[in-house]
């Protein structure tokens, strides 16, 4: 009865989300429908699991493994500026490719709002972002860590609340670069900024040590590590203040985003 | 089209104007598009043709004045607008990992909800529409200008709007292309009204009814390709004769319904263009004026017919205030 079938017109425009599922659907599938997570995937896998196997490997020859806790500790710091680069490299383009070849004004005239757009496309490279640079390579340096530098396994539910704890500074730089994709018609603007605050938070909160309740630096260097040993959280604020400005770069996006000549 | 009857204003714009900084892009804007009108749009580069597309489609908002669409204006009902009309950009990019079927499957499920096999017909009509049947399922990053075009505008109009808005719609094809192109636009006259820009003046005399012609962001002139090509020019016959011409001019000059004679020799022959002020009178004399000249020969004989593009220059370069 395929013959008999019509196109359904759709019933209604959502409002400020017209669109959405249809962009996000596009979005997902440019990761999950493309080799592009595999790719990303073996490449994070390659510089973080990498790093990691290299470090390891220099501690036990040189036979400092009793601070194997202390580097486990250290080892999510270094995932975290790593992954952070990753978002950044990744996010750059997201808006302003589009913006500058067409692509995006053509998807705006149809009946897309605008906030469904960008909301889309934050969620779709989150999505393949958390995925490739924080599941994939964590699940890899799970067995790494818990063998290597502690020799037992360690506990997976604290091992996950660890990576948690990760995805949110790194949902945080991908939406400030997403953020900076609106405000900057270039990507020097859009690199300079979020790779500014990776490598200068550590001096920052160095001068102005109230910083480190603002800004995301104890995710990775802290607490990541207090979770991963079932240690109490010392630094709890970042905790709230990181989604909060995640969602205050969301914010400030659409509304420089709603006002964008295309 | 629609029989002399009064037709509906799709498109509307007030005093639309836009400014860049010092730039102003368009100044006073007063358009007036009908239903089911093919709507030619032109203008010189940089005459504000794309800008007011732009507008229309809710891409950049006026510096001035509105803009209505389906009597809707462009800045509050923006959604509901672009869901009733296609668009086809000037230099149309689509996401370089989709499939042209890819593509159309996406601009669909915008405006109707997935349903299976239905869709999947659309988009193979559409397909068989603009020619891409075979390259429907390679990816378009690798498509050339013209495929592209060609994939643009079946998206278009691929939930059969009752608006299409086409910037430059035949630029980037080869003749062959350029000939489906207004071919389609004819066909879909029938339940759309199409409003597009061009500078291919022979595609807007062969199709369109009603043209704007925009000039540095003003509107120059606007109407019928009738009143542009014709507008209150004086009636002009061209005449090519051999032989005795002379006093056939003579007598031309001396006739009350004739304004002036111009006349070139070429090849021993003579090439006359008679201004007239009485056009029946012309009818019924000039020729035979001629025929009656002993030892004249009229080797050409006919109305001279203004093409649009020398209308167009003339509306440009200030030889016409529209």
């Amino acid at each position: 009865m395929a013959e008999q079938e019509v196109l359904q017109k759709k019933r209604e425009l959502h409002g400020g989300f017209s669109g959405f599922n249809n962009l996000l659907r596009a979005e997902l599938n440019r990761w999950f429908g493309t080799s592009r997570w595999l790719f990303q995937s073996l490449l994070w896998v390659l510089i973080i699991d990498g790093v990691i196997g290299v470090i390891g490997l220099v501690s036990k020859m040189f036979e400092e493994l009793e601070t194997a806790a202390a580097d486990a500790q250290q080892i999510f710091g270094l995932i975290a500026v790593f992954g952070s680069i990753g978002v950044v490299i990744l996010m750059q383009n997201v808006i302003i490719n589009e913006r500058e070849n067409g692509v995006a004004s053509w998807i705006l005239s149809k009946p897309v709002s605008r906030s469904a757009y960008l909301l889309a496309k934050l969620i779709g490279n989150t999505a393949g972002i958390l995925v490739s640079i924080v599941l994939i390579p964590g699940l890899i340096a799970y067995p790494l860590i818990s063998q290597v530098f502690v020799g037992s396994w360690l506990s997976f539910p604290n091992f996950l609340g660890a990576l948690a704890v990760l995805a949110l500074e790194i949902i945080f730089y991908t939406c400030l670069t997403l953020m900076l994709g609106t405000l900057f018609q270039n990507r020097g603007g859009v690199l300079a900024v979020p790779l500014a605050l990776i490598f200068g938070q550590q001096p920052m909160i160095g001068l102005f040590p109230d910083l480190i309740h603002i800004l995301p630096y104890s995710l990775g260097t802290i607490t990541a590590g207090a979770v991963l040993f079932g240690e109490e959280v010392m630094l709890k604020l970042p905790l709230l203040t990181t989604p909060a400005l995640s969602l205050l770069f969301v914010f400030l996006a659409d509304r420089r985003f709603r006002k964008e000549e295309l | 089209m629609n029989n002399g009857q009064t037709r509906e204003t799709i498109i509307r714009t007030r005093e639309l104007t836009k400014n860049y900084g010092e730039i102003q892009v368009l100044k006073s804007l007063d358009l007036e598009v009908p239903q089911y009108s093919i709507f030619g749009f032109l203008g010189p580069n940089g005459a504000g043709k794309t800008t007011t597309m732009r507008i229309l489609l809710g891409l950049s908002s006026p510096s001035w004045g509105t803009a209505e669409i389906f009597g809707k204006n462009v800045e509050d009902e923006g959604l509901e607008i672009r869901s009733r009309l296609g668009y086809l950009p000037q230099h149309p990019v689509f996401p370089g990992y989709m499939t042209a079927r890819e593509v159309l499957a996406f601009t669909a499920r915008f405006f109707y909800q997935d349903s299976g096999s239905a869709l999947k017909t659309r988009i193979e009509e559409m397909l068989n529409l603009v020619g891409l049947e075979r390259k429907a399922d390679r990816k378009v990053e690798g498509f050339s200008g013209g495929e592209r075009q060609r994939l643009g505008i079946a998206q278009a109009q691929i939930h059969q709007p009752e608006l299409l808005i086409l910037d430059e719609p035949a630029a980037a094809l080869d003749p062959l292309g350029r000939h489906d192109v207004l071919a389609i636009m004819e066909k879909l006259q029938t339940r759309a009204t199409i409003f597009y820009s061009t500078h291919i003046l022979d595609d807007v005399q062969q199709v369109s009814d009603t043209v704007a012609i925009l000039n540095q962001g003003e509107i120059v002139a606007q109407g019928s390709i009738e009143q542009l090509v014709g507008g209150d020019r004086e009636v002009v016959y061209q005449l090519v004769v051999k032989g005795n011409w002379r006093p056939f001019r003579e007598r031309l000059e001396a006739a009350p319904w004739v304004t002036g004679v111009e006349l070139k020799e070429k090849n021993g022959a003579a090439e006359l263009e008679v201004l007239i002020n009485d056009q029946s009178a012309a009818e019924d004399n000039l020729l035979r004026e001629a025929l009656s000249i002993k030892n004249l020969v009229v080797l050409e004989y006919r109305q001279k017919k203004i093409e649009l593009e020398e209308a167009f220059i003339e509306i440009i370069n200030g030889g016409q205030d529209g």
